[in-house]
């Protein structure tokens, strides 16, 4: 081989073959041992013996000649994994010197990735933890809670003592089943401690979690004996806190609520089964009595292992055959409706989020998509601009592919940066959705950042540049724009750039499709949102003022001393100024309530298992504007000692005492189908009170609900009411609340105070964060929709002057030009809008569940985001058709 | 200088004292030639065949002027060692 040939494959970096590399070997060892024997034979040697001798003084020529190749083909690799790498970084710097000159081209096609990926990132980093990995336990998929279905509602994620009991000895599918139920306790001594969060936990329950204790052991057998010592084990946090992460605590006392126990352990930082305030301070063994098992109230948290291998049929046909067993050993335990059902974690803790979730997935797809759509654009006009510098690499020998390299390694930069943007986005909003979902599950610990969802987010950000990348480049770089270098720009692509015009349209188009989409989804959202707020609790919300209060002391367990204390907070209220008036409630509007079985005395057929139960004072239904329609309100001599009333809604007059005055009659509160072994006092009805929608301004029916006298409400059902003010001021009325519960009991925690108008805004939360998300996606997908029609219609006029001012020459009205142009902006925009309304249409029944008072298909509703939509797509072409209309129609000629 | 002119230096040089296995010459010169210490072309020897030449590089040049500096050091403390011994008996 040539030494010149040997160079033009360096330059060209050809690639040297096996063999080549082989023959250059054997080529030089030959002229060697040529050479040689040339040189013996000159001295006399016969050519036989040359050779012999050549071969002798060389050595061992087969190895060699092998060590030799080796090296020579170790050497090319590594020179050409050079070049290679020389080749790349290369075209980094050429593609980061060329974004550099275009700065601001730079940073709109970043922040433009940066929100769509962004968006589907945080809500992707949600839906992840929630739903694919909410908890931290070997198998966790194995894991799932036993729950109860009442009918077609859905299901709730507890069970009643009894019924887990049953299922704990009797089933097949279990690996291990266990039960919880939690409590508040004071931790410490009586006055100085500190309210904690707890369960009791059955014994199983770690194996079924496959968790450890961190110290110690957990709750074993012995624990549940009778007469066992009393022991706790430690949450992690309340072990970290408060015990300074003693790991010698195993062993030392705690006193709970006046209590010794002995510390067994400490549970691991993740234990995690159920949704409280915080994480669970401290878990006790849970002994069920025989009497606890006739409880009905399903209260208990049951939670199980299931098999290695069992199927979901199999698992469901073993429940549904066991609760058949259960219903024929225990009749009056099961009641009409009643079921059960097995229920995963996020089914239980989070079923609307994750539906929620998901929806706002599938919206983050369509800014994303849109934002993808939005780059192509700018991208493409970016290279239509730079047809000449193109070609001029091609004339001077760059082919088609080495142009498109260039511009994806632009996209790969560009991509690279927005993934660290997205990244660093979608970590700022997932903390926002946190507090959008405030109350709901959504909570810190479940979103913190986790490698997976960045190894996403850096693969769909990059992948998108580079699809974008080429086949932008390969758009751009289609047959003809060598042409380019003849003449200019515009008089070379007279036929292509309607066609490149064509592209840009129809990603306009597709643009304004899925922008409609996501602006009908908002649409329906916020008119939902706005019906909801328009509904009437039929309660006051303006000017009142609410304190809740919980974990008073222990000795208000005594009614008499709770009593006691809400008379002096509604005395002391009723004389602060600026208070208007006072009550005290046990459960407030909106806000999670009792509720009891009634039974109509006398009629045992006339009952039901699910009153709702509000107990108030006298006057609390006055302050709140809910009307008596019959009858008489509660009385301040409604006490303890004299006959006990009750007012009942409408809707349960209607139900139990159709066609009849109540007023008289007597119900029994606590009973099912009448009391057989009890006999509590019968209630007098002497009012009947207007329907409310007050546990939830969405619900479907008014309830039907009970209201009685605070004082005569008697048990256990709430140890200390909420109180309630009314004050136009509520500065007033805040610090009136809490100088009057704390002088009445200084013990009491400080109370929680909120307005009316707030805890309703909180009962919106849900919605709330449904509908800010959408907007917020349609409000991008408006905004990137606005910048790409802008640019194709900018574009258009800057490549068409000297026709526009030709046309203006020729006599064209400058309003005639403005036309134009924003008929030819508008078009795609309006095209795409079509297919976007039809897409709509489609698509919000997935909305169904979060709409209220809006069907899916809303005719108001999607006019009127069409009618926005085409409003700014007009408005986006404006700008250049006025640009367009100021055309100097000389000077535009003139530069021809 | 090809493989085979090199030897023949050596041999004319050395007057033929050093007798070394000839082909263990290439696996070296490859090795230098990677190193960066030899630059290599194809070419024609004066009698029109084709060979492979070497050319002592600037790199290699360096090299070898310390190598050369180093193996004066060893042979002067050789011979210091050498010319000691010689002195103790």
């Amino acid at each position: 081989m040539s030494p010149a040939r040997w160079n033009l494959r360096r330059v060209f970096r050809l690639p040297s073959t096996r063999r080549r590399l082989h023959d250059d070997v054997e080529a030089e060892l030959a002229f060697h041992l040529e050479g040689r024997v040339e040189e013996l034979m000159r001295d006399g040697w016969t050519r036989e013996e040359a050779e012999r001798e050549a071969r002798r003084r060389f050595g061992d020529y087969a190895r060699i000649e092998l060590e030799v190749e080796r090296m020579t083909i170790e050497s090319e690799r590594r020179r050409t994994m050079r070049d290679r790498v020389d080749g790349v970084m290369a075209d980094v710097r050429y593609a980061s010197r060329s974004l550099a000159r275009q700065p601001v081209f730079a940073a709109v096609v970043i922040v433009t990735l940066t929100l769509g990926v962004g968006a589907a990132a945080a809500i992707f980093h949600a839906l992840d933890r929630v739903v694919l990995h909410p908890l931290p336990y070997p198998d966790a998929e194995r894991i799932v809670y036993l729950g109860t279905r009442w009918g077609k509602e859905r299901p709730i994620g507890a069970v009643p003592p009894g019924r887990f009991q049953f299922f704990h000895d009797n089933n097949r599918v279990f690996e291990a089943l266990a039960t919880l139920r939690t409590f508040n306790a004071q931790l410490g001594d009586d006055d100085s401690g500190t309210p904690v969060e707890g369960a009791r936990v059955s014994e199983d329950l770690l194996k079924v979690l496959g968790a450890k204790p961190l110290l110690g052991r957990g709750l074993v057998s012995r624990d549940y004996e009778p007469g066992a010592p009393p022991v706790a084990v430690l949450g992690h946090a309340l072990w970290a806190t408060r015990f300074g992460a003693d790991s010698g605590i195993v062993g030392r006392a705690i006193r709970l609520d006046g209590r010794l126990y002995s510390v067994a352990g400490v549970l691991p930082a993740s234990f995690e089964v159920v949704e409280v305030q915080s994480p669970l301070a401290v878990v006790l063994p849970l002994v069920l009595s025989s009497s606890d098992l006739e409880d009905r109230g399903a209260n208990y948290t049951a939670i199980g292992r299931l098999r290695r291998g069992v199927t979901d049929a199999q698992v469901g046909e073993d429940v549904a055959s066991m609760f058949g067993a259960y219903r024929r050993q225990f009749p009056e335990r099961v009641e009409k409706d009643d079921g059960v059902a097995v229920m995963t974690y996020e089914q239980i803790f989070a079923a609307d989020l994750v539906s929620q979730l998901w929806i706002m997935l599938g919206a983050t797809l369509f800014v994303f998509l849109l934002a993808c759509a939005n780059v192509a654009n700018i991208v493409y006009a970016r290279a239509l601009t730079r047809r000449r510098e193109f070609a001029v690499r091609a004339a001077l020998g760059a082919g088609r592919s080495r142009i498109v390299r260039q511009v994806l390694m632009e996209m790969l930069l560009l991509g690279v940066a927005s993934t660290i943007a997205a990244t660093a986005a979608s970590l700022a909003s997932v903390r926002g959705l946190v507090a959008l979902a405030r109350g709901a599950l959504l909570r810190e610990s479940q979103l913190r950042l986790d490698p997976r969802v960045v190894v996403v987010t850096t693969i769909v950000a990059v992948a998108a540049s580079l699809v974008i990348g080429l086949v932008v480049g390969l758009a751009a770089t289609r047959a003809g724009y060598t042409r380019s270098l003849v003449g200019s720009a515009r008089t070379s692509g007279l036929g292509g750039s309607s066609a490149h015009r064509g592209a840009r349209g129809v990603l306009v188009g597709l643009e304004s499709a899925l922008a409609m989409v996501l602006l009908a989804g908002a649409g329906l959202l916020i008119s939902s949102f706005l019906n909801v707020l328009r509904v009437d609790g039929g309660f006051r919300r303006e000017g009142i003022y609410t304190a809740s209060l919980s974990r008073p002391p222990r000795d208000y367990s005594n009614a008499e001393v709770s009593r006691r204390f809400e008379q002096r907070v509604l005395e002391q209220l009723r004389a602060t100024p600026g208070v208007i008036s006072a009550g005290a409630t046990a459960t407030l509007p909106l806000r999670r309530g009792w509720n009891l079985p009634t039974t109509v005395q006398g009629h045992n057929d006339l009952s039901e298992g699910a009153t709702e139960f509000r107990a108030v004072s006298p006057g609390y239904l006055g302050m709140m504007d809910i009307p008596i329609l019959a009858g008489r309100d509660l009385a301040e001599t409604d006490v303890a000692a004299s006959p006990p009333v009750v007012l009942v809604s409408e809707a349960y007059a209607k139900r139990f005492f159709p066609g009849a005055s109540p007023i008289g009659q007597r119900v029994l509160v606590g009973c099912y189908k009448g009391c057989p072994d009890r006999h509590p006092t019968p209630m007098e009805v002497v009012g009947v009170v207007r329907d409310l929608r007050d546990a939830s301004l969405e619900q479907a029916r008014p309830r039907r609900t009970i209201w009685v006298s605070w004082v005569q409400a008697g048990g256990d059902m709430s140890r200390v009411p909420a109180f309630v003010v009314r004050a136009s001021d509520p500065g007033v009325a805040s610090s009136a609340l809490r100088r009057a519960i704390a002088e009445a009991d200084p013990r009491m925690t400080p109370p929680d105070i909120m307005a009316m108008s707030d805890i309703v805004s909180a009962s919106l939360s849900w919605r709330r964060f449904s509908m800010v998300l959408m907007a917020c996606f349609a409000g991008l997908a408006l905004a990137l929709t606005c910048v790409g029609i802008y640019g194709v219609a900018a574009y258009a006029v800057s490549q068409r002057v000297q026709e526009i001012g030709l046309r203006m020459a020729l006599g064209a009205r400058p309003a005639s030009v403005v036309a134009l142009v924003v008929r030819q902006g508008a078009t795609p925009a309006a095209l795409g809008l079509v297919v976007g309304l039809g897409l709509a249409l489609y698509l919000t029944r997935v909305l169904s569940k979060l709409l209220f008072g809006v069907g899916p298909r809303d005719p108001l509703s999607f006019a009127t985001v069409a009618l926005v939509l085409l409003g700014v797509a007009v408005a986006a072409s404006y700008l250049p058709a006025r640009r367009a209309a100021r055309v100097d129609p000389a000077g535009a000629l003139r530069a021809e | 200088m090809h493989g085979l002119a090199i030897l023949q230096w050596i041999e004319r040089v050395t007057k033929q004292r050093l007798q070394i296995e000839e082909g263990a010459l290439y696996p070296a010169l490859h090795r230098m030639e990677e190193k960066g210490w030899l630059e290599a072309e194809w070419g024609h020897t004066d009698a029109g065949r084709r060979a492979k030449f070497y050319r002592l590089s600037p790199v290699g040049r360096r090299q070898l002027t310390a190598e050369l500096a180093r193996w004066n050091q060893y042979a002067e403390a050789a011979a210091l060692i050498l010319e000691a011994r010689g002195g103790s008996t």
